[in-house]
């Protein structure tokens, strides 16, 4: 994943040393040895790198233009499997949900990891200790947690339904049953688990503003949500641009939650892409259409992906 | 008055936040002790003669050889060649990289970038035919090497900035001294980079502990899954025996969160750096 | 009628009354040693098996027997989910690491690529020793290829769609089950319920989240509004060189995806059951909210034994019939044999994998596997009742039924699961929350026919 270094490293706020270094890099950047060890340590990289990425990719493109139920060779069909999936209504809702799941998932987390991390920078007792435990929801599998919140959102039975009809809000809601609500539950877990990680992101671009621009801005008279508005919001947005478009990448991705907690159900409601295509493949024994799809969303996740990085660099400029 | 407001809504928020986060493991911990009538009797009470035995079956349970305690080996297996991989390729590429002339510094950033961008689900169908062809499935270390390559970008990216910062003075140092670049990497930059290892490390181990969509394709058979893989079984195994199955929760999910406690301060400060494992 | 894909819907009767007298004469022979020209070098043999507790002790206590007759083997085991035996098992069955006996599912994909690939042992020694395709009885017609070879050997029976009853809750909503255990109709199903709600208990309780329960339902009440012969031809339909005389459209598909409708309207089942899977609506069942479950024989040996044991089913079970479609007719309970095993040709040990597995198939085989560890029903016909004393009584009683009563195919649990189960199950879940109707469902069904036949699977 794109490092948000790479990125940060070239806001003017983040005291650079490396400049400074880069002049005297020629000095042992001209030591033909160590170019001589860069490219023999890069070889293992490249290699592996090809092997696992550039070969699947190729080897993914070459399987959406087939036909293959999982054993023998491939049986070449040109366009057929992309022109089912634009015909097919299922893939075009599984599209649709998958984007609605992504971009709602990351706009929560980086809300709130925002709400969050500027609450905790303003007031600085338990600093610490949150930035620990609100990270306990990512630490823990995926599979674990998912598995407890499903069951949590069971009606009658499920804790997250016992609480709520203790505190009058009624004990049998059924959300994950429905095909209208089932999404939601999800889009909560994916939130839950994700904050921890941007909240610390972000917390750190917060903290990489310079107390003096703070300072200078109490003085000014600013209150804390002025301060936060017109001086913070401002200086930490490139971060958290590509702090979403990671989010939306990752949650585009992912497959553990939603698996564990739906298996893509009812009725294939929550089937997001990467479910879809994972049934697709191994339970209609389809892997020339899977693969067609992993195509289509790979190419979306790239143009997602290329706009949130331009966004977030021309932020910077 | 204002200010008093505003100080007491965030302090709410951060409160009600930090119970969102705890009160699931409070309630995997409750109940993995709690004998299940009592789960259905009284969910919420706190009073209650602990069922450690939850915990023996849950630990035993699954059929054969694919108890928790062997899908703890195959995690602890592919976690760690997914570590070894992608620290030994990524470490030493990272820090040479940075005496390659601007140009081919940049071309090799560009390629490492895009490894970073593939997405997994355009991966998994091609490895698994792959590692079929090789007769590599159901191997949890030949599956970490797949965690670990796939860790190799974000750990390259995060390495090499780091080690752009590395005070120069001590490479000179090391090069006056007579050390051939080897050994100051070996000798010199290694040793002081620990921290910077273990924060980035941490982080291909969180995903490589949690993951389960290459795993639940590459491990196919019961006995060589992971704990992320193995789970998604587990909770069907004990229909009513709630307690049994919020203790195989805490056995899967409390391991991680302690040893993030422990190594806490390089995990916060490996992600605050900017570090995104993927 | 050719190709007889109806198991048992043949009076199971007429098997049971070969039972006793073929048994006595069937028995003998089937336990003869086999042959010595195996040798006696040391192997190892690997049989995969579904991670249940079930499955596990049937192969453990066959692999017992087997080694005991022959010393120098030794069986390991290696375990599979249900999740995965459909599915990428089939990647598991052809790699080079592939267990010795393999689990096949035969209404998967796994089955199909493998036979279409020749990536299996031909069983046709086993088939034809021991008098085993007599023995199998119908099931074994469908499982001879289109090349005339077997290529799994079926291992055990259950009987799903079983509606299992809670009878202290029926007592208290009132609820008196027909004598002959068949509900008339669906109305009837609907008022049951509602008495049920009335005494503070679900009506049905289901795993609609499974991928599969949503069309076993399919599977007991479509056979009641359709012919014997179209029922047979919608089992075979999808094969290119089977003409299709019954189509998806045909009034009795409607009214039975209709009558699924209605159940799921009338508020049958249990709430926010789309979200639950069979495991937890099984403990929703045994914990006593529920009046039925929709389950199958292998429940009483298993969830409802634990459960009791665990003291969370404090009642004993009883078990109704679905209801019919058409008035006058009967649902009836429907046959699995489908997880059936076979040799991959990737096995590196398979005159011994093909030893075992004509072991387990014997009538010995059978009785010490199938019924004496596992409690699910053998696969053959000729295992003398006596020997069903580990079964429990209720699923005794089940078995009477089905001898009395029938037992249909089920069309989920015959077709290949991407144009059957895997595709139908989806619809279902679609058609009891509404978003689709029985006559587009038929419509569907009746395309996908088509494209099936055309493109193969």
């Amino acid at each position: 994943m794109t490092s948000l270094k790479e990125v940060q490293s070239k806001e003017s706020q983040h005291p650079k040393q490396g400049r400074v270094f880069r002049s005297k890099k020629k000095k042992i950047g001209l030591d033909g040895t160590n170019i001589r060890s860069a490219k023999f340590a890069l070889i293992p990289v490249f290699v592996l790198l090809f092997l696992f990425l550039g070969l699947p990719v190729i080897n993914s493109i070459q399987l959406s233009f087939s036909r293959w139920g999982g054993l023998g060779p491939l049986e070449p069909v040109g366009f057929q499997n992309y022109t089912d999936l634009f015909a097919d209504e299922q893939m075009r809702y599984s599209s649709r949900i998958t984007v609605l799941y992504a971009f709602s998932v990351a706009i929560g987390v980086v809300a709130i990891a925002t709400v969050l991390a500027a609450a905790v920078s303003a007031s600085v007792r338990g600093h610490k200790i949150y930035k620990v435990i609100w990270f306990f929801p990512g630490i823990a599998p995926p599979t674990a947690v998912a598995i407890f919140w499903s069951s949590g959102f069971q009606p009658e039975t499920g804790i997250v339904n016992t609480i709520l009809g203790k505190i009058g809000l009624g004990g049998d809601h059924a959300w994950l049953a429905s095909s209208e609500t089932a999404l939601y539950p999800v889009i909560f877990v994916g939130i839950w688990s994700a904050v921890g990680f941007a909240f610390l992101v972000i917390l750190g671009a917060i903290e990489q503003i310079p107390i003096s621009v703070r300072e200078a801005a109490t003085v000014d008279g600013a209150n804390i949500r002025q301060q936060f508005f017109k001086i913070t919001l401002p200086l930490i947005r490139p971060v958290m641009l590509i702090m979403l478009t990671l989010q939306i990448i990752w949650t585009f991705n992912g497959f553990t939650v939603v698996w564990a907690m739906t298996t893509g159900g009812p009725a294939d409601s929550t089937s997001i892409l990467p479910i879809l295509a994972y049934k697709e493949a191994f339970r209609f024994g389809r892997f020339g259409t899977a693969a067609a799809m992993a195509v289509i969303a790979g190419i979306f996740l790239m143009i997602i992906g290329s706009i949130g990085i331009r966004l977030s660099r021309s932020e910077q400029r | 008055m204002p200010r008093v407001l505003g100080k007491f809504f965030s302090n709410l928020g951060v409160l009600g936040w930090t119970a969102l986060v705890l009160l699931p493991f409070f309630f995997i911990m409750l109940f993995g002790t709690k004998p299940t009538s009592q789960i259905y009797a009284n969910p919420l009470g706190v009073i209650y003669s602990p069922a450690w035995s939850n915990f023996s079956n849950a630990w035993n349970a699954g059929a054969g050889d694919s108890t928790m305690g062997v899908w703890f080996i195959n995690t602890f297996l592919l976690v760690g060649t997914a570590l070894v991989v992608s620290l030994g390729v990524a470490v030493p590429a990272a820090y040479f990289t940075i005496f390659l002339p601007p140009k081919a510094n940049r071309r090799v950033m560009v390629t490492v970038l895009a490894g970073t961008v593939v997405p997994a689900i355009l991966l998994v169908i091609p490895f698994f035919k792959a590692y079929n062809q090789f007769g590599m499935l159901n191997k949890p270390i030949a599956a970490g090497v797949a965690y670990g390559v796939l860790a190799i970008p974000t750990t390259f990216l995060l390495m090499n900035r780091f080690f752009v910062d590395f005070p120069r003075e001590i490479l000179e140092a090391g090069l006056l001294d007579g050390l051939s670049n080897l050994r100051i990497f070996r000798r010199l930059v290694l040793p002081l980079s620990v921290g910077q290892i273990v924060s980035v490390g941490i982080l291909t181990l969180i995903w490589a502990w949690g993951d389960s969509q290459i795993a639940i394709v590459l491990l196919q058979s019961q006995e060589s899954q992971p704990i992320s893989v193995g789970m998604l079984s587990f909770a069907g195994d004990f229909t009513t025996d709630l307690g049994t199955t919020f203790a195989g929760l805490s056995i899967a999910a409390i391991p991680p969160v302690i040893l993030y406690i422990i190594l806490s301060k390089y995990v916060t400060k490996g992600i605050a750096l900017g570090g995104i494992s993927k | 009628m050719k190709k007889n894909n109806l198991p048992l819907s043949t009076p199971v009767t007429a098997t049971a009354a070969v039972l006793g007298s073929a048994a006595l004469l069937l028995g003998v022979l089937t336990s003869a040693p086999a042959s010595a020209a195996l040798g006696t070098a040391p192997v190892t043999l690997t049989v995969q098996y579904e991670t249940t507790a079930a499955p596990e002790e049937k192969w453990k206590a066959i692999a017992k027997e087997f080694t005991k007759k022959y010393p120098n083997v030794k069986i390991e085991f290696s375990a599979i989910t249900n999740e995965a035996k459909g599915g990428p098992n089939l990647q598991v069955l052809s790699s080079a690491g592939a267990p010795d006996i393999g689990l096949i599912p035969l209404n998967s994909n796994v089955y199909t690529q493998l036979v279409k690939n020749k990536a299996l042992v031909p069983l046709n020694g086993i088939f034809a020793a021991d008098n085993t395709v007599k023995r199998i009885g119908p099931p074994a017609d469908t499982l001879k290829q289109a090349d005339g070879n077997y290529y799994a050997a079926p291992h055990s029976v259950v009987f799903y769609n079983v509606l299992w009853t809670n009878p202290v809750a029926l007592k208290k909503a009132g609820v008196t089950l027909p004598a002959d255990k068949h509900l008339t109709n669906v109305t009837q199903l609907i008022q049951i319920s509602k008495k049920c709600e009335k005494a503070g208990y679900a009506g049905l309780a289901m795993g609609g989240k499974t991928n599969f329960q949503a069309s076993w339902m399919f599977d007991a009440m479509m056979p009641s509004a359709v012919s014997d012969a179209a029922l047979n031809n919608y089992i075979n339909s999808y094969k290119e060189d089977e003409k299709i005389t019954a189509k998806w459209t045909d009034v009795g598909i409607l009214k039975s995806l209709k009558a699924l409708e209605q159940i799921a309207k009338g508020g049958v089942y249990q709430k926010g059951y789309l979200g639950m899977d069979l495991d937890q609506a099984t403990a929703y069942f045994t914990s006593g909210k529920s009046c039925m479950l929709l389950g199958g024989t292998w429940m009483p040996g298993g969830a409802f034994e634990a459960d009791t044991k665990a003291g969370t089913m404090k009642f004993t079970p009883g078990f109704a019939v679905l209801p019919s479609v058409v008035t006058g007719n009967r649902s009836t309970f429907t046959p699995y044999y489908g997880d059936a095993f076979g040799v991959p040709t990737k096995s590196k040990n398979q005159e011994w994998a093909l030893e075992l597995l004509r072991y387990s198939v014997s009538d010995e085989g059978q009785r010490i596997g199938v019924l004496e560890a596992s409690g699910n029903f053998p696969a053959v016909n000729t295992v003398p009742k006596s020997a069903y004393t580990k079964i429990p009584k209720i699923v005794l009683d089940v078995l009477s039924h089905v001898e009395e009563y029938g037992a249909k195919s089920g069309w989920t649990s015959e077709v290949p699961g991407a144009y059957g189960q895997a595709f139908l199950n989806p619809l279902i879940q679609k058609l009891q929350e509404g978003k689709t109707t029985a006559a587009q469902i038929g419509k569907d069904l009746q395309a996908e026919l088509l494209k099936v036949r055309k493109n193969g699977l």
